[in-house]
């Protein structure tokens, strides 16, 4: 998974370098979802401000409402109170049609279970990606390919997720969360099904792409090698946000981390 | 950076929803079939009680028309004796009908010596087949040796002097059909009605209970319809429960929810179009084997009415296309409506 600069320079317009601007930012998020009779609150209230071209890591224990709070900050479920704004704007304000082109051209999604789309090729998939931003042509498959090239799965083009291995399948879902070129990947664990040398991979081109690009990048994750890439840590916990640091500041040998 | 702004989504064509679709049904072949044996079954089940009825009643209106010609037929043949070295003659005054065309080729084919004809007027028209099994003399001439005359065409006749013609036959007999009147030719003439009619409260007997059958059958089309209906529905949903992550995974990457409800009634309309082709097909092929094993092949093929059959065909072909679409109009807004984060959630 070798990219040059200039690789990366016709895949992406660099942005302009200005002051970090905040892309993403939620105040007193909260989720309540209702299981039969029960009132579950996945999130209690989660206040977080994300920097353009930041490289975030969000770690906490299962339930702790790590992916609720993905699915809000990512405009792929509304919060029951509080407000997330993305790029300034507030997620709740915009139709279906806009959160649709937010998901299609400003987040690149990368999910812990790859949700590809079984009945398409990586190429396809990569492609549908592009389809659903207007882009159809030999133009978007030859960007497809490239993409593809990118993670490494370039003689995988035309294979179905089903015939790859879970690190090309995470790599196919990176390939197609690159595809129209978004200024934000959400990464909800993204190596947690790989093997190290695979999630490494991963890391870096996530790194990469932050550092070259401006991307910013946040990722749900309990690899350690993630954590220490990042520029900062946030911890969750019960629907909270407990604590935040960088990862200079963090002991990785203590209990939490094994 | 780019603007803050956020920009609208581009509606995307059809054929873009159209291709997915068709990439579900190489894969999902199976399934596929398994919904189109919904529609398959309830259109089959309308094409063949269509085209029963249509079969039933060209049946019904070739064995009538046999039935009445072999009955005009038995009439004559009571006043002059079998056809066989026999001499008709026809006078015409109208248009030859069906059956009584069908009578004079039975008294040729049962060996009639000779059939002649003249039409009463000029203005009337002769169908060919008449000339091709009975020779056009003068009006004059018409019953000269005949051993009956034989008024057919349902006209007037009052210009033609029957009694003069008789008086040169063999011997006076003259046969009528329909309802004209019958003139009073002499003691020495012989007058036979050839048809008969039913009687008005017959008529509305039958009428009576062919309203009734109808009713009955349309109800039984209806229940039909509206199971396979609920059948596709219900398998429409499957399909989209099956797919809850899939179309999840679509709304992630910017699909409108016009985009996946165009998909699924894509898919439906396809599955329709192609499960009311065959079933339509299917019905027709089965209602023509099954009344042909109760009539004979040769009485249903031979009265099969080509027109209405294809209406049937074609008005089959609409409706399972609009059932199959409105069976998924339910399960298409389903899954457009869904939450992203709820159909990537799902564990199926």
């Amino acid at each position: 998974m070798t990219l040059t600069k200039q690789q990366l320079d016709t895949l992406f317009t660099a942005p302009e370098k200005s002051e970090r601007a905040c892309v993403i930012r939620a105040v007193d998020v909260q989720k309540t979802y209702q299981m039969g009779k029960v009132e579950v609150h996945a999130l209690r209230g989660a206040t977080l401000d994300v920097l353009q071209g930041e490289y975030l890591s969000i770690m906490g224990p299962s339930g702790s409402g790590k992916s609720t709070l993905f699915n809000l900050i990512g405009g792929l479920d509304k919060p029951t109170a509080g407000k997330v704004y993305i790029d300034q704007v507030d997620v709740a304000q915009l139709d279906h049609n806009e959160l649709a082109w937010l998901r299609c051209r400003k987040i690149g999604y990368i999910f812990q279970t790859y949700h590809l789309i079984q009945v398409m090729t990586c190429l396809e998939n990569v492609m549908l990606s592009m389809a659903f931003a207007g882009r159809e042509s030999d133009e978007a498959r030859d960007h497809g390919l490239h993409l593809l090239e990118l993670v490494g799965l370039a003689d995988r083009a035309l294979h179905k997720p089903a015939e790859l291995s879970g690190g090309q399948q995470q790599r196919c879902a990176v390939a197609r969360a690159l595809a129209n070129t978004p200024e934000i990947i959400l990464a909800d664990e993204p190596t947690a099904n790989l093997d190290t040398k695979t999630g490494a991979g991963i890391i870096e081109l996530l790194d990469r792409l932050r550092r070259e690009l401006g991307v910013t990048v946040i990722s749900a994750t309990h690899d350690l090698k993630m954590l220490q890439t990042s520029e900062r840590v946030l911890w969750i916990q019960d629907g909270r946000i407990v604590k935040s640091a960088r990862p200079e500041e963090i002991d990785f040998t203590s209990e939490e981390f094994h | 950076m780019e603007s803050s702004r956020i920009g609208t989504q581009v509606k995307l064509p059809a054929s873009v929803a159209f291709e997915v679709v068709m990439q579900g049904f190489r894969i999902r072949l199976g399934r596929s079939i398994v919904t189109m044996f919904g529609i398959i079954l309830g259109i089959a089940f309308l094409m063949s009680v269509l085209s029963g009825d249509v079969i039933k009643k060209s049946v019904a209106r070739e064995e009538g028309m046999r039935n009445s010609v072999r009955r005009m037929a038995n009439f004559l043949a009571a006043e002059v004796g079998p056809p066989v070295g026999r001499k008709f003659a026809v006078l015409l005054t109208g248009e030859i009908s069906q059956e009584e065309l069908r009578l004079v080729r039975h008294l040729r084919q049962n060996g009639a010596e000779a059939i002649t004809y003249a039409p009463a007027q000029d203005a009337i028209t002769v169908p060919v087949e008449l000339d091709a099994i009975a020779t056009k003399i003068p009006l004059d001439a018409l019953a000269d040796g005949a051993h009956a005359l034989l008024v057919l065409g349902g006209g007037q006749h009052e210009q033609v002097n029957l009694a003069a013609l008789l008086e040169r036959s063999y011997n006076q007999v003259v046969g009528f059909t329909g309802t004209q009147q019958r003139p009073n030719l002499g003691q020495n003439a012989t007058v036979i009605r050839l048809d008969q009619q039913l009687r008005e409260d017959e008529l509305q007997r039958i009428a009576e209970n062919e309203r009734k059958a109808v009713f009955r059958r349309n109800w039984i089309v209806i229940i039909s319809l509206v199971a396979s209906v609920i059948c596709i529905s219900n398998a429409m949903l499957m399909s989209v429960t099956e797919r809850f992550r899939e179309i999840g995974t679509m709304k992630c990457l910017g699909a409108l929810s016009s985009f996946i409800r165009q998909m699924f009634l894509i898919e439906s309309s396809l599955l329709g179009t192609a499960g009311s082709l065959v079933g339509a097909l299917g019905g027709l092929a089965f209602s023509l084997m099954a009344y042909s094993a109760t009539y004979g092949v040769g009485l249903v093929f031979g009265s099969l009415e080509i027109g209405p059959m294809l209406f049937n065909l074609v008005l089959c072909l609409i409706i399972g296309m609009v059932l199959s679409i409105l069976a998924a109009l339910y399960p298409a807004a389903i899954a457009s409506r869904m939450v992203p984060a709820n159909a990537l959630r799902t564990n199926i």
